[in-house]
């Protein structure tokens, strides 16, 4: 156990605040976590592991919240982000990367025939109520309660910057509830432009909860019959599940799909796919951004595509975290602490049968972070590619004192 | 309603979180208890169509209910909310008209004094606040208002009725070790409620806040409460969502009672 030090992020911290919102604002705030146990300040990293400013090493198992899928620093997708880089990545113009891209990622998304893009998952979800508003000439959004779909006023999680007209079009209903659903869709039967979700829930602060059987299907069914856009948000379990969206590993059909995370392994840029019908709309609502064309994303992403697909990323992804997951289970049986292991292998969430407010979980994972493993008590977690079975063993073994201190401790 | 101008609920506030505030008073601060040591009075303060209260002194022990009683004492009575809440914040106000308990002004000299003395507490002078023992005072008078303020905003302010439809459940306990100061907030089946002192059943979110400067920073909105988290300067355990709910409340307390007293001076 090497204890770390965090006293260079304290200080970092400290100026910050001084210059910043709140230190450090948004996901990655240490409030989010667990402040004073973990880093504030990354320096460096490489693989499945990072380097704090302090010097600590931690075996990473957020991947910068999702976009690291092939590992950190990645030879090939930094080298091709390299040579576009020595051409220049910010223009007058796209470049031929952006139709490059865009035929790349159609001929993956099967029901798809067009593509966009922007820098955050934000950019599309939000694009994609507009091009559905735009196509039905509906105003109303439904979504699920309680998931993430970014920081824009219709969906933020925060309390504050938004007013109840930013929502009063956005009706929310319980995942898994297929009724509720259909009675949101009866009361504002024809009103409704589209319905969003992602692929599986996985809220900040809950259990990730796979969906039931026919419920997306269910969505879809209805969305089709009463004229209604389905738009997957598949920004963080894109190219984690299937390389062709979500969609397919749970096999129903949305019209729109935005993709985020994983798609370029940590450079800035974000995509909408859709269906040939909704290309007229998508083509009358305005889409830009003063860096949304830049080639060097576009030039990884490419990358990335390739890596994920000739190396059979997604399955490797798969059985590291089915490792993973035996492990914890077979940890929590030994400690006689039954956990809730839920979520997709490639981005799973653990927390404690007993407890109902993540206290022991927050303990567990200040231990694990002591151990050099970094957990998020209150966020599902993401696999990459570079985690070799070496260091899931690394892991599992800080996992079993971990959980035995979490016993002792809560 | 604007965001602050409500002010049928700012008179609420006034009237069942400061005023109670009067009731421990006595026993922190050695001028209030000289003040009433052996005063005898009752005063009744209603606004029309809105929230009244009724401070009673029997033998230096000061009780204030959220109503004023059918007999006995003076009461004033308000015709509007604004008119009220000029009284509290000193601003220029039509007087209230007195309904009952004309010849029984003299004896609320007492009262005046120790209406005086709450003011000086909650709204401190900066040399006042050099004192140690006058700042940890304040700190617990002013902590004793916003735990009874928000339960009253958890009613009846829009933007808080807002952050509670998106807060779970469950019970929060704030610890200050160093004053010493315990407290609990219960949000449960719709319904906000506050008590001073250790909650009897275990706690769904422990926030600790390291020291009394920082507890006075955090109740007058002077310290971003994500700093003061990442500074290691206040500790939160448990359900974070709960704390994050409980912190918008308390910030609305502040755009009402915080922002009103700034104003006046």
């Amino acid at each position: 156990m090497n204890r770390p030090d965090y006293a260079k992020s304290a200080a970092l911290f400290a100026r910050a605040t001084q210059v910043i919102p709140g230190g450090i604002y948004g996901h990655t705030s240490p409030a989010a976590a667990l402040p004073g146990a973990s880093p504030y300040y990354a320096a460096r990293a490489e693989g499945c592991r990072y380097w704090d400013v302090d010097g600590n090493e931690f075996l990473d198992f957020m991947c910068a919240y999702g976009p690291i899928v092939l590992g950190y620093n990645h030879p090939e997708v930094e080298e091709a982000a390299a040579r576009q880089a020595r051409d220049g990545n910010c223009f007058n113009h796209p470049t031929a990367l952006m139709v490059e891209l865009a035929e790349r990622l159609v001929s993956l998304v099967d029901f798809a025939s067009w593509a966009v893009f922007g820098k955050n998952g934000a950019d599309m979800t939000t694009w994609c109520t507009q091009v559905a508003r735009e196509h039905t000439g509906a105003k109303k959004i439904l979504r699920v309660a309680g998931a993430y779909h970014g920081s824009h006023a219709w969906c933020s999680p925060g309390h504050g910057g938004w007013i109840d007209e930013d929502r009063a079009h956005v009706h929310a209903f319980p995942w898994n509830d297929l009724d509720a659903f259909r009675d949101l869709v009866k009361k504002h039967r024809g009103e409704i432009a589209a319905v969003v979700t992602t692929a599986f829930h996985h809220p900040a602060f809950g259990d990730s909860v796979m969906p039931a059987r026919g419920f997306l299907r269910g969505i879809q069914e209805t969305c089709r019959k009463e004229g209604i856009v389905f738009i997957l948000d598949d920004v963080r379990s894109g190219f984690r599940l299937h390389l062709g969206g979500s969609h397919r590993f749970f096999d129903f059909e949305p019209d729109l799909i935005c993709f985020c995370k994983a798609l370029a392994n940590g450079h800035p840029i974000s995509a909408a796919l859709g269906r040939p019908e909704l290309m007229a709309a998508a083509g009358r609502v305005f889409l830009t951004g003063s860096y949304w064309n830049s080639a060097i994303p576009m030039a990884a992403a490419l990358s990335t595509l390739k890596v994920i697909e000739r190396d059979g990323v997604i399955e490797r992804i798969g059985k590291a975290g089915a490792e993973l997951r035996e492990g914890f289970l077979k940890a929590a049986a030994k400690h006689a602490l039954p956990i809730r292991y839920t979520g997709h292998d490639s981005m799973p969430f653990m927390t404690f049968a007993d407890e109902s407010n993540f206290l022991r979980s927050q303990h567990f994972c200040r231990e694990m972070m002591q151990r050099g493993v970094f957990l998020h008590p209150h966020h599902n977690w993401f696999l990459c590619a570079a985690h070799e079975s070496r260091d899931i063993a690394q892991a599992l073994a800080a996992v079993d004192e971990g959980m035995a201190a979490a016993k002792a401790g809560v | 309603m604007t965001r602050t101008g409500n002010e049928m609920l700012l008179s609420r506030l006034h009237l069942h979180a400061v005023l109670p505030a009067l009731e421990s008073l006595a026993n922190l601060v050695p001028q209030a208890g000289a003040a009433i040591a052996g005063a005898n009075f009752s005063l009744g303060l209603r606004v029309a169509h809105g929230p009244a209260a009724m401070v009673t002194a029997t033998d230096g022990v000061v009780r204030v209910e959220p109503a004023v009683s059918p007999r006995g004492g003076v009461v004033l009575h308000f015709f509007r909310a604004r008119q009220l809440n000029a009284i509290f914040l000193q601003r220029a106000a039509l007087p209230p008209l007195p309904v009952r308990g004309w010849l029984q002004f003299a004896k609320l000299r007492p009262f005046l004094r120790l209406a005086k003395a709450l003011d000086e507490a909650l709204q401190p002078t900066e040399a006042a606040m050099a004192d140690t023992e006058f700042r940890r005072r304040h700190l617990l008078l002013s902590f004793q208002v916003a735990l009874r303020a928000v339960p009253i905003v958890a009613r009846e302010d829009a933007l808080a009725i807002r952050a509670l439809k998106s807060t779970p459940p469950g019970l929060l306990v704030i610890r200050i070790p160093d004053v010493p100061f315990v407290a609990s907030v219960v949000w449960e089946n719709g319904v906000l409620s506050s008590a001073l002192g250790e909650p009897a059943r275990p706690a769904t979110t422990i926030v600790t806040i390291r020291d009394a400067d920082t507890a006075r920073l955090l109740l007058a909105a002077q310290i971003d409460p994500q700093a003061a988290l990442g500074l290691g300067r206040v500790r939160v355990d448990g359900l974070i969502p709960l704390a994050d709910g409980l912190d918008v409340l308390l910030h609305r307390v502040d755009a009402y009672l915080g922002t009103a007293a700034r104003a006046r001076s």
